[in-house]
């Protein structure tokens, strides 16, 4: 168990480290930083000061670590556009993100798990293909155009719901669909073909064999290792809902780190950029470590080995 | 049979484009602006799908973006498919530290938010055909190594394999003449699948203003359009989603299909809508 923790949190390091990589080198892509500071008519010995506070007239490999150096701190450099630290912008939107995926998880999660149940335990029947067909749609759908039918439905043509902004919960149930329709229907499916993996077993006939009733077979016995699968798409889910908030928060005009990011994009922002990505990379990290931490609570093979 | 029929529907409306447009996609008729479609009031037969807010003719501007969808799409597979089959390839067939170097790189690239820093890529390099190819291919690589490696590994020990060596082929026909042929099928539906994702992400980029650069039509461009105009026309946020739901729903079901076809035993796990990751088994191993 002690050998698991040790191998998931160097993963989760390994993926930041990847990020930070990432990050470091577009910082370099996207051209000479000290042009994008000083007007063009900043002459060179000028320049060339700047470039040396900055450090930039280092080799890459020590700029690169000043900027982990920096990183670390939580000193991802000033917001081009505002002047205030780029982190503070990042996390003063954290939140809201936070709201709008755990919204979109539950919707998920509640529509989806009743959904898949049904499907496995009525193998081939009315509710399963009906059920099936419908995530299978859900899986085609891109979530923004479902975000585009929703306002048109119920905020343009109903007008039971706001279009954009934040403030109230009934801003979240837009987006909150949007964003989780796709989960929804994946996790659906996944959750029917893993009960029927698990329905199929033979702990499962031994169960029926000595006369427990279908719940209690379901509910407890199949249920609980159908879950594996499921929690580890929820692992991956997770960073996917972060990143995937960038397109939903862009449509419902929804102020999340999304949202921050395609605006700092347009105005050429980078320490915004870098501070945004490297920053949400980070929770899902964290998210996805904590997942890993519930399969030692479901799965005792990892447990004991 | 429904998948092929929207898929081969969507490819000869996408390759026909020029002939079948009733009108040239770019041409603006500001007269004829934001006309709803044939069937409503204020419609014409001369725009069956309406126009936009400049004019423009819907439905050509449709067959145009799905032009583009799809050879992005195509051409990201192709880069995804390369560098993920032959990182996998060798992954599988040498074993050892290569597979478990390759393999840390797609565990590392599956748990970043890629979308996000694909993003971030596009915003530093620049908005262009090349780039949006090179992102959304790049981006997809992990899913071809794995299944490629598992199969790979899968072969390592097998009769005909070991003969070949014992004849003295070289490693390099070995996997060239041996180990590729026999994970062709598996390729074939994993790529079938990523053509779908690659399009929807496509569209995404498109709606956040980082793919196809406008004026040049694309799906996901002219729903970021028709937004502005939902009260007043619905028909520019309706039409475009349209057609990329019916492009990967047959994408997808053509897919399912021939998974069904070249794999009947099920073996290819593929993760629930490809884009997911481990499987529980390889979780429980770490």
């Amino acid at each position: 168990m002690a050998a698991y923790l040790v191998q998931r949190g160097l993963h989760a390091l390994l993926v930041v480290i990847g990020v930070s990589l990432v990050i470091f080198v577009l910082s370099r892509l996207s051209g000479d930083p000290v042009s994008l500071m000083v007007p063009f008519d900043v002459p060179r010995e000028q320049r060339e000061a700047i470039r040396r506070d900055l450090g930039l007239d280092q080799p890459l490999p020590i700029q690169y670590f000043d900027f982990v150096a920096h990183a670390a701190r939580g000193d991802f450099g000033t917001s081009v556009r505002n002047r205030v630290p780029a982190l503070r912008l990042v996390l003063d939107r954290v939140p809201a993100t936070l709201e709008l995926a755990a919204v979109a998880l539950a919707f998920a999660v509640v529509v989806a798990l009743p959904l898949g149940i049904l499907s496995a335990i009525k193998h081939n029947s009315g509710w399963d293909v009906a059920g099936m067909a419908f995530s299978f749609l859900g899986q085609s759908v891109p979530s923004f155009w479902l975000g585009i039918l929703l306002i048109l439905v119920l905020g343009v043509n109903l007008r039971v719901l706001p279009i954009s902004g934040s403030g109230t919960p009934w801003h979240l149930v837009m987006p909150g669909i949007t964003l989780g329709s796709f989960f929804m229907a994946s996790l659906a499916r996944l959750t029917r073909s893993s009960l029927l993996d698990v329905l199929g077993q033979d702990y499962v006939r031994t169960a029926r064999a000595k006369g427990l009733g279908e719940w209690v077979v379901v509910g407890v016995h199949a249920l609980k290792n159908a879950a594996i699968p499921v929690v580890t798409a929820l692992g991956v889910y997770v960073g996917q809902l972060l990143s995937g908030a960038v397109i939903t928060e862009q449509i419902f005009a929804y102020p999340g780190v999304g949202r921050l990011a395609i605006d700092a994009i347009s105005t050429r922002d980078f320490p915004v950029v870098q501070a945004n990505v490297l920053f949400v990379s980070a929770i899902v990290v964290v998210l996805s470590f904590l997942v890993d931490l519930l399969y030692l609570a479901l799965d005792p093979r990892i447990r004991y080995a | 049979m429904t998948g092929l029929a929207l898929l081969g529907v969507a490819l000869v409306l996408a390759v026909a484009a020029p002939l079948v447009a009733p009108a040239d996609p770019n041409a603006q008729e500001l007269t004829q602006k934001l006309r709803p479609p044939f069937w409503a009031p204020g419609g014409s037969p001369q725009s069956p799908l309406g126009t936009d807010a400049l004019g423009r003719d819907v439905l050509s501007r449709m067959l145009f973006g799905l032009r583009v969808s799809i050879v992005v799409a195509l051409l990201a597979v192709l880069v995804s498919g390369v560098v993920g089959v032959t990182l996998g390839v060798v992954a599988g067939f040498y074993g050892g530290r290569t597979d478990a170097a390759i393999m840390r790189l797609v565990d590392v690239q599956l748990s970043m938010p890629v979308t996000l820093i694909a993003i971030a890529i596009i915003a530093a390099v620049g908005t262009s055909l090349a780039n949006l190819v090179l992102v959304l291919g790049l981006s997809q690589w992990p899913l071809y190594a794995r299944v490629v490696r598992g199969e790979a590994l899968a072969l390592r020990g097998r009769d005909f394999l070991i003969a070949a060596r014992a004849v003295g082929a070289s490693s390099s026909r070995l996997i060239l003449r041996h180990v590729l042929p026999n994970t062709a099928s598996s390729i074939v539906v994993v790529a079938t699948l990523g053509v779908a994702s690659v399009v929807v992400l496509e569209a995404g980029l498109s709606f956040l203003g980082l793919g196809v650069q406008p004026p040049q039509p694309s799906l996901g461009g002219m729903l970021s359009e028709g937004r502005e105009y939902l009260a007043t026309a619905w028909w520019l946020g309706v039409f475009p989603g349209l057609a990329i739901m019916l492009l990967v729903l047959g994408i997808n079901l053509f897919g399912d299909g021939l998974r069904d076809l070249l794999d009947p035993r099920q073996r290819l796990r593929l993760p629930a809508g490809i884009t997911s990751g481990r499987s529980a088994a390889e979780a429980g191993q770490r």
